[in-house]
């Protein structure tokens, strides 16, 4: 454990490390900040990593940092794993001026913290990124046309469903959202103290990509700003889908309006729920919760909408380097010795989540962790992903809660659809328009 | 009586010390001060500053946790100008009223039985501050539990008393049921320790005026609202202001107990939830701060009114 008055040490350690740097370049050259100018592989470097890198792949990470160690002789590895709140201290080092080399963060931070000057570019141009990861994660560390981070870990949903229901009723796994509807129905209706679907209100991830499936968009950009799109006829028209299943057809209890996805994972398991939008994560609780179901269910890719796609949302991590970080040379060199497939997957497989490198996704879908029956349906949905707005104000518009509380208004009746998402719109708007 | 005879000495021992006269002062003004130095420094140090900076920062612009140039009132009409934040005002200000209000005769019930009860009243006191002990995101969370939709505890019993609609009921799909549920987990938090307050008032009050009342002939319930509540004016006051202080501050069990917190669609959105929304999730310090200043300003009034009140009463 890392003990606060370790961090506050390194903090004066740093400062006085800076100062020394700045005297250093006041008497001498002019690169001394740079500290590593010659891009030699040496010294020392400080990693953070958060969420999703928990105590169960911590050591993983710490054997990997000793192999490192040994490979390059005369560098160094400082580890410091920041658990569940990961951004605000990121947020607090960057302004404070403290920030680690190397840095796992969510992607939807990329942008952010690189319209903070905070992130060392990766790539000029993203297009020489294309194919080496998974493009909706390539997208996710763009901002202003320069990619700032590393692709590293993707987290998909798809459809998990209890398969042993499905089969009695002689239905097959839904192919379009409308599928999705009858044979929830139908399920629900063979299945006293069923319910059709796991709607997850209090969660916008398990639905907002419907607004891809409809045909529509969150936001685009007009001429170098961003113009929110929720309250496209698209758009209303995939939440007003989304909350007529427990408004209309009753298919969840009616608190799963503030549902998390930790509430319809348990319900599932718990036998209640015939369908559910789940990420692997989500697969990995049910079955931890009720192992016995593992003969019961079974998933697929997820259903598509009237506009002809059933993409969803990336979400994962990627590996940045901080401006900030005086031995770049090194930091280079480990973040892409983490990324070699062979060091990547033992991580990834760890936290049950896919690797973004198109070479190794290929070898987890076609042998790995994720060619079992059970799983493969997350690798097949992988190529089907988009990311967000890459805008940095995104964290406003995800932090205040303000899409889930559309959707709520939606559900209970307070706005209508048409009210709400003019509303979200222009929330939106307020957030990532200035730009 | 004695002020003012001691005032009136000064005069005449003033030239009896007339020779020392600096170092009278000395004693008087300096050296408590010096002493006192220390002490004020801290003070001024963890109370005064945080204060000032938050009132300066309420003047400027503050996103990204980034102190940015000075934009005079532009946060307060920002904040004045959004109806969320007015909606959310008035119902920190119901919120506080109600929770006030509940907690104060509940602990006052609570008080009298342990005050009348025998030994065994200091078995049920330890129980009663078990609730204070506890971590308020841990109660928020045991709460939000207990009224669960589908597994609650708070649905079963009311089921089970014939109450036959809140079978599945949904709590926290709706605001004012979310709010009865928080205010309920926010009393049952706050009155521990309100309640052990009155028990010590409520001892004090024994003694001769008591008895001279029960002698007079006066039942239970003149002796309470006659003789020992009056008695302990000053004590209600202090416990009214600090259980007012309490509610508005209520932070945890929002944001625990409600998804998004604040929702659904904003229906419980509280002061200081909205504030701490503003600096931790828009990283907007300047809006944050203007809140912090109003929630700061109207507990400074509503303070300086219950002070007034007690005053008045003496």
């Amino acid at each position: 454990m890392q003990r606060p008055w370790n961090s506050a040490l390194k903090v004066i350690t740093a400062t006085s490390a800076a100062a020394a740097l700045m005297l250093a370049s006041a008497c001498g050259s002019d690169d001394a900040a740079e500290g590593n100018a010659t891009g030699e592989v040496t010294g020392a470097i400080d990693v953070w990593m958060g969420d999703p890198i928990g105590a169960a792949q911590q050591p993983t990470i710490v054997q990997l940092a000793k192999d490192y160690e040994t490979a390059h002789p005369g560098t160094k590895v400082n580890l410091r794993f920041l658990g569940a709140d990961a951004h605000k201290t990121y947020l607090t080092s960057i302004a404070g001026g403290t920030v680690p080399c190397v840095a796992l963060i969510g992607n939807t931070w990329s942008p952010e913290f690189a319209g903070l000057q905070a992130l060392e570019p990766i790539a000029q141009d993203p297009a020489s990124m294309k194919g080496v990861y998974t493009q909706s994660m390539i997208d996710s560390t763009v901002l202003d046309g320069v990619s700032y981070a590393v692709p590293y870990d993707t987290g998909v949903r798809a459809l998990i469903y209890r398969k042993d229901l499905f089969d009695k009723a002689g239905l097959a796994a839904p192919k379009t959202w409308d599928d999705v509807l009858s044979s929830a129905t139908r399920v629900q209706q063979d299945n006293p103290g069923v319910n059709g679907f796991g709607i997850v209100g209090g969660n916008q991830w398990y639905w907002l990509p419907m607004i891809w499936n409809w045909g529509g968009e969150i936001a685009t950009q007009e001429g170098g700003a961003w113009k929110a799109k929720v309250d496209s006829p698209e758009a209303v028209a995939a939440f007003t889908f989304y909350a007529d299943l427990l408004t209309k057809h009753k298919l969840a209890p009616e608190g799963a309006a503030t549902w998390q996805g930790a509430d319809a994972s348990k319900a599932f398991a718990l036998g209640q729920v015939g369908m559910m939008v789940g990420g692997s994560w989500d697969l990995k609780t049910i079955l931890a919760q009720n192992p016995g179901m593992e003969q019961q269910l079974a998933t697929a890719p997820l259903p598509a909408g009237p506009g002809g796609n059933n993409d969803t949302f990336a979400g994962g991590s990627n590996l940045a380097i901080f401006k900030g970080c005086d031995n770049k040379a090194t930091a280079k060199s480990f973040v892409d010795f983490l990324m070699k497939t062979d060091n990547l997957v033992p991580v990834t497989t760890k936290i049950g989540l896919l690797p973004a490198t198109v070479d190794a996704l290929e070898k987890e879908r076609t042998s790995g962790s994720f060619s079992t029956p059970l799983l493969k349906a997350y690798a097949e949905q992988a190529p089907n992903t988009r990311s967000i707005p890459p805008v940095s104000t995104w964290g406003k518009v995800e932090g205040t809660g303000a899409i889930v509380n559309a959707m709520q208004a939606i559900m209970n009746g307070q706005k209508t659809p048409d009210a709400a998402m003019k509303e979200l719109a222009s929330q939106i708007d307020a957030a990532i328009g200035q730009q | 009586m004695t002020s003012t005879t001691s005032r009136r000495a000064r005069p005449t021992a003033a030239p009896a010390r007339a020779g020392s006269r600096t170092r009278s002062r000395w004693d008087r003004f300096g050296l408590p001060s010096l002493l006192l130095a220390p002490l004020l420094a801290v003070i001024l140090g963890v109370v005064g500053y945080p204060i000032v900076r938050t009132v300066w920062l309420s003047f400027h612009e503050g996103e990204y946790l980034m102190t940015g140039a000075f934009n005079g009132v532009d946060n307060y009409t920002e904040i004045f100008g959004d109806p969320y934040f007015l909606a959310a005002l008035l119902r920190t200000t119901i919120f506080a009223v109600v929770c006030v209000v509940t907690t104060l005769l509940i602990s006052l019930a609570i008080a009298l039985v342990l005050d009348a009860g025998s030994w065994a009243a200091r078995i049920v006191t330890v129980v009663v501050l078990l609730p204070w002990a506890m971590p308020r995101v841990a109660s928020g969370i045991i709460w939000k539990w207990m009224f669960n939709d589908q597994y609650g505890i708070a649905n079963w019993l009311l089921v089970s008393l014939g109450f036959d609609s809140f079978k599945g009921y949904a709590w926290f799909n709706d605001g004012f049921a979310s709010l009865v549920a928080i205010t309920i987990a926010v009393v049952w938090h706050s009155v521990p320790f309100i309640a052990i307050s009155m028990l010590a008032g409520l001892r004090a009050t024994r003694g001769e005026v008591l008895e001279a009342a029960r002698v007079d002939g006066a039942g239970f319930y003149q002796q309470l609202i006659r003789v020992r509540l009056p008695m302990m004016k000053p004590l209600l006051t202090i416990l009214g202001v600090m259980s007012t202080i309490f509610a508005y501050q209520s932070f945890d069990h929002f944001l625990v107990m409600t998804t998004p917190p604040g929702g659904p669609s904003h229906s419980t959105e509280v002061l200081s939830l909205l504030t701490w929304l503003q600096a931790f999730t828009v990283l907007d310090q300047g809006v944050a701060a203007a809140m912090a200043v109003v929630t700061f300003v109207l507990l400074a009034g509503i303070t300086a009114v219950y002070v007034k009140l007690s005053k008045e009463g003496t």
